[in-house]
């Protein structure tokens, strides 16, 4: 009989490898990561194994503070939204655990309601880390999760409506090198999907009404769809935005919806107003160069073209990118300034 | 080689008591070439061309032969979708266009991915162009309708005969990590009536 216990603790010994150091250097990383070092932080938490991560998290998840837990979830998330196009098996692995160390902090005595509107946040945006690397299932699962916990978050629906949005730009787009053209069946499938887009953004306005995202998508939508809606959901936009990214791409999509119409001058005053919000951002050039050369206005139409080829290359940050693939960028910012604030 | 037709075109007037206009004889030039085979065609004179304006014949003034210098640009495609032999073969393209260039020639070197960047002005200084070349890197979305306005927009309005080449592999392509890698994209143009999911 001892001897039968002896030999199960050992195994036990064996099972669960955490050494005290490895706790103590994963709670350092996190401490690093809230301290503002983030990209080293990710960079040596990327190396590693998962084998130790996993340990010594469910160990940290006991024994570290919630501040601490926050800025790991932060530091997992943060790893995973750099890497998933490259690893996404990694990449789901961190943001399995820094769900697993969320649900621990928030499960502490009287932390569930100050976290939630960072879990809150958190789901929004691991959904849309899925959905910007086309991985649609687990971000539909993301945000059924959360909607489990949080069924009437407005942010939630229009992340359900991104993950349509980008299916069917991941299913749909033509293929221009065959130079297709969308069949009548073909295009009634694109706008079945899109309703059904329209309809989650539809449902998160009902919680919300001046939720300035659910707007823009909306207001895209509808555009795509020749939907005359669609301007008034941009106007809501620019009303409601609360952030200079929205309020750009509500001027710039109100700026495409004019050049449609060929209402050249209003076009150009939308993608002014894109410009003014964005002068570092090359697409609203394109557009204004665009318009200015459909006015028959030559020169300043090469002026336009010249000023937006001369910019300083920060175009990836430009949000029209973030917007096509369904990236919650603002939300990255949010969380991260969260768990960098100081106490 | 170039040939310019200079053709004289008569105003017709509208009589009209009400209207106040201006006569007068406009000389249009218009750019042609002509080959055979492959090869241009010399010793051509007005008698050899006949121009008609809408089924009208217009008279052909004079004819003149040149041989005007080219101003090439590149448009070439840098992002995620050619990193690697595509793009190898890209600078090699690129390279064996520059070193075709007569010395009155000039080519300029514009790059695209999710920007469109202006890596070399239009210049006769080829090293430059060479050096730009094997600096390329892949990476990013595809920007081609964004770049080829551009480019268009930047050809030089003077007596050179303006090329515009782009080299893509279109707009599809696998995203990278997403540190360098913003996005993929099938056109940043924000609307597009050609390619819209409506038709």
């Amino acid at each position: 009989m001892i001897r039968i216990c002896a030999v199960a603790l050992l195994v036990v010994g064996v099972a669960s490898p955490c050494r005290a150091q490895d706790v103590a250097g994963y709670l350092a990383l996190a401490r690093e990561y809230a301290a503002g070092q983030g990209e080293e932080a990710t960079d040596r938490l990327a190396i590693w194994p998962q084998s130790a991560v996993s340990a010594a998290s469910a160990v940290a998840v006991t024994t570290g503070s919630v501040r601490d837990l926050l800025a790991a979830v932060m530091l997992h998330t943060d790893l995973a939204n750099a890497t998933i196009d490259a690893e996404p098996e990694a990449a789901r692995f961190h943001l399995n655990i820094a769900r697993t160390v969320l649900t621990a902090a928030s499960g502490r005595i009287g932390q569930r309601q100050r976290l939630e509107p960072f879990v809150r946040r958190w789901f929004r945006f691991v959904a849309s880390v899925y959905t910007s690397a086309e991985l649609l299932n687990a971000a539909a699962a993301i945000v059924h999760q959360g909607l489990e916990a949080f069924p009437t978050d407005p942010g939630l629906f229009v992340a359900r409506g991104t993950i349509i949005e980008v299916g069917v730009r991941k299913n749909f787009v033509p293929d221009w090198r065959r130079d297709t053209v969308f069949g009548t069946s073909h295009r009634d499938k694109v706008e079945d999907a899109l309703n059904g887009a329209a309809g989650q953004y539809v449902r998160a306005l009902s919680l919300d009404s001046h939720n300035a995202e659910a707007h823009l998508h909306l207001g895209w939508v509808r555009l795509f769809m020749a939907d005359g809606r669609a301007k008034s959901e941009l106007d809501a936009a620019v009303a409601d935005a609360q952030d200079d990214g929205v309020r750009y791409l509500a001027h710039l999509f109100l700026g495409g919806l004019a050049e449609r119409d060929n209402h050249l001058e209003d076009a150009r005053h939308e993608y002014e107003s894109a410009r003014m919000v964005g002068p570092d951002f090359q697409t609203p050039y394109v557009a204004l160069s665009r318009i200015e050369q459909a006015l028959g206005h030559e020169d300043r139409a090469r002026e336009l073209a010249l000023a937006g080829l001369r910019l300083e290359k920060s175009d990836a940050d430009d949000p029209w990118w973030d917007h096509r693939i369904g990236l919650d960028r603002q939300g990255l910012y949010w969380l991260r300034d969260e768990v960098r604030r100081p106490q | 080689m170039k040939l310019v037709i200079a053709a004289l075109l008569t105003a017709q007037a509208v009589s009209s008591p009400q209207t106040t206009f201006r006569s007068g004889i406009e000389v249009v030039e218009l750019d042609v070439s002509v080959t055979r085979g492959g090869v241009p065609v010399a010793g051509l004179t007005a008698r050899d061309f006949v121009l008609t304006d809408n089924g009208a014949t217009q008279e052909v003034e004079s004819v003149t032969l040149e041989q005007l210098p080219l101003s090439v640009t590149m448009v070439l495609d840098t992002s995620q979708s050619v990193a690697g032999d595509r793009l190898q073969h890209l600078v090699q393209a690129g390279e064996g266009l520059v070193a075709a260039l007569h010395p009155d020639d000039r080519a300029a070197l514009v790059t695209f991915s999710h920007a469109v960047d202006l890596l070399v002005p239009m210049t006769g200084d080829t090293p430059s162009i060479r050096t730009a070349l094997g600096a390329m890197t892949g990476n990013g979305a595809t920007s081609v309708r964004d770049a080829i306005h551009l480019a268009l927009q930047i050809r030089p309005h003077d007596r050179s005969r303006p090329l515009l080449l782009v080299f893509t592999d279109g707009p599809r392509m696998p995203r990278s990590t997403r540190r360098n890698a913003p996005a993929w994209s099938f056109t940043r143009c924000v609307w597009n009536p050609t390619r819209s999911w409506t038709g």
